[in-house]
């Protein structure tokens, strides 16, 4: 099995309408504030139960894509990102978009997108089995470096500081190791209570930090006025000037975007602020007049090296089985759902769910662009509900994901337990990725800890014996130092 | 006035923090009170858990220190509106009663019921101005939302009331 056959498999009705409904969902959860693709995906868990695994996964797939497409239409016509991937979009975009340009700016973000998604999805079929290859040549110890760099500079780079990061991975991790040990049978820190000995659900933790949370921070600390959207009428579409000035940051942004994602970078922050940094050095004539006043180089990258990074961070979630952001996360539990295990073996056990994954990949790409270009203006309309309904419905299909994992009153006490935690932790600083990655990936991390440790005899020292795994630590540790030079070369960027 | 409210702000941080303190010393303890296991792992469920807490209690109270140096926490954009510089107690306080409501009665009530409420109360806290079309969109959405998942996606949710026909709720309690 391979790629071609892959696409075709993927032509079936059910899996193209999977990819479309996911399309669609993407793109409205990337347009709507207080949800994204990891809480969406969080709460259509419960259909795993009764779809297909290609199905599904086909659907969290294109939802991932689709809401990076979305999260673009709000940065430029609303001057708000729907996600964090997008706020490097709203500085050119809704300059743009003032200025009576949104159908380029719409244009250029739609079809970057779908041109960095392609390439990223073929570097992803390419890469991703070779990345497999590897894997199935490393040892316990090596998966516990690896995944101990995932986690180490994740919490380095998403907080404000690296210790605000790593406080929250510790969190994690802690809730990560309620219940029952499988080796053991210790009880660690369920104070007795029998519903805790099962541990507490992931789905749990990730529905409450992002809907409970956010819906009780956007409470006590929001303001919303009128939202000022602007008028667009017309087509999204560019003259043969914008297309010459678009292609190369479309280009160099998919070449930002696709490493950062298959490295733990923690998502798309990073990647887009790059992106946007390095056209505006680049910018000559025209354009270096245009930064800041709405130049067209400063939409085409970021909204290319967002979309590449989602694709190159499906790269170590699919070889390797460790999620390197919150939506990989959430895909990751997904295939908890199936009894489908993530990483090298899936590629020679189950070759059929990969390639089937990367081939609807580039058919919803394709529908994506097909759903911004043209229909762009019913999302825009979307806009039109007013934030206390979106929040409301948002909070309530949450509480309705968590009684269906629950299913009893304790699991719902947690979840409104996470979700005070998720308000403190945006009201302090505290970012919530580490967290979430210390859940998933925790459990998973002891485990490996021990089988290395349990080969060796009980050595630790097998840890750092392998010269991958002093490679993986060696690369850590410069994760750890770089956020604290980071804002200094930040500054230096940012200033021309 | 703006330095009455740094230290606010500082002191809430400062609770905050000291919570999160005090969770990594519950870890440690919780560890430390583990019966040890006979069995042949190297590796005792304690390694882990220890090292967790420890980093979980010492980061945190370095994180405290900075208080005290003044290194605040900024808090969060707000997605598709500002933040606010004054805190809404009275909307959080109806935020959280919205869903103490739901956790506790859904069983009892059902869902649709539950679902309502808690939608309207978030509404209601968020500055729903209509409060009569609030309340007709809340119920309108949580019947929709009720019948889509029993029915569609054939994910029981309970409907409530069952007290009137005698039968009791299984997990009410726990």
């Amino acid at each position: 099995m391979g790629f071609i056959d892959g696409l075709l498999a993927s032509l079936t009705l059910t899996n193209l309408m999977f990819g479309l409904v996911g399309s669609l969902l993407g793109t409205l959860v990337g347009v709507l504030p207080g949800i994204g693709p990891a809480l969406a995906i969080t709460l259509l868990l419960p259909i795993t139960f009764t779809v297909e695994p290609t199905s599904a996964l086909i659907m969290f797939a294109a939802i991932y894509y689709g809401a990076m497409y979305g999260g673009s239409t709000t940065s430029i016509l609303l001057n708000a990102p729907g996600e964090s991937g997008s706020v490097m979009t709203t500085i050119e975009g809704n300059k743009m978009a003032r200025s009576g340009r949104a159908g380029a700016a719409l244009a250029t973000a739609a079809i970057g997108s779908f041109l960095a998604g392609a390439v990223a999805t073929g570097l992803l079929a390419v890469g991703a089995p070779f990345i497999a290859e590897l894997g199935l040549r490393l040892t316990p110890a090596d998966y516990f470096a690896l995944m101990v760099l995932a986690l180490g500079t994740i919490s380095a780079v998403m907080g404000q500081s690296v210790v605000r990061g790593l406080i929250s991975l510790s969190i994690g991790l802690a809730i990560g190791f309620v219940g029952i040990d499988i080796l053991t049978g210790a009880q660690r820190l369920t104070f007795g209570y029998i519903y805790a000995l099962d541990g507490i659900s992931t789905v749990i933790v990730i529905v409450s930090l992002f809907a409970v949370g956010e819906s009780l921070y956007v409470t006590f600390k929001g303001r919303f006025g009128d939202a000022e959207v602007i008028k667009f009428k017309g087509k999204a579409w560019m003259t043969k000037d914008e297309w010459s000035r678009s292609w190369r940051p479309w280009a160099r942004g998919t070449a930002i975007g696709f490493p950062l994602g298959v490295l733990p970078a923690g998502g798309s922050e990073l990647p887009t602020f790059l992106s946007y940094n390095l056209e505006k050095r680049l910018a000559r004539r025209k354009a270096k007049s245009e930064f800041g006043k709405g130049a067209i180089e400063g939409v085409a990258g970021p909204e290319a090296a967002n979309n590449a990074n989602a694709a190159g961070s499906l790269v170590p979630l699919l070889a390797l089985g460790i999620p390197t952001s919150a939506t990989a996360a959430v895909m990751l539990a997904s295939f908890d759902q199936f009894n489908i295990q993530a990483g090298p073996l899936l590629f020679s056990e189950r070759p059929e769910i990969i390639w089937t994954l990367i081939g609807a990949l580039f058919i919803g790409n394709f529908l994506l662009l097909l759903i911004n270009l043209p229909l762009i203006g019913i999302w825009v309309k979307l806009l039109k509900i007013p934030p206390y309904y979106l929040y409301a419905g948002v909070l309530t299909l949450a509480m309705l994901g968590a009684f269906a994992v629950a299913q009893n009153t304790f699991g719902m006490t947690v979840s409104l337990a996470v979700g005070v935690l998720g308000l403190l932790f945006r009201r302090y600083g505290y970012p919530i990725t580490p967290l979430i990655l210390g859940v998933v990936i925790g459990p998973m991390a002891e485990l490996e800890l021990r089988r290395a440790v349990q080969i060796a005899n009980g050595d630790f020292m097998t840890l750092i014996e392998k010269p991958f795994s002093v490679f993986i630590y060696a690369i850590l540790i410069l994760g750890l130092i770089v956020p604290k030079v980071w804002p200094k070369i930040k500054k230096r960027i940012a200033i021309k | 006035m703006s330095r009455i409210g740094l230290t606010s702000a500082a002191k809430g941080e400062l609770v905050f923090t000291s919570f999160l303190f005090l969770a990594g010393v519950v870890v440690i303890t919780d560890t430390a009170l583990l019966p040890d296991m006979l069995s042949d792992t190297y590796v005792s469920p304690k390694v882990f858990a220890f090292t967790v807490g420890f980093m979980l209690a010492s980061l945190s109270l370095f994180q405290i220190l900075q208080i005290f140096r003044g290194k605040l926490g900024t808090p969060d954009g707000i997605e598709g509106g500002q933040l606010s510089k004054t805190s809404n107690w009275t909307a959080l306080a109806v935020a959280i009663g919205s869903l103490l409501f739901y956790v506790l009665f859904i069983e009892l009530l059902g869902f649709i019921l539950a679902a309502g409420v808690l939608f309207s109360g978030l509404s209601w806290a968020l500055g729903a101005k209509n409060k009569v079309r609030m309340v007709l969109i809340a119920f309108a959405f949580s019947t929709i939302m009720y019948v889509a998942f029993t029915q569609g996606l054939q994910l029981p949710l309970p409907l409530g009331f069952d007290f009137l026909t005698g039968v009791e709720p299984t997990d009410a309690e726990w």
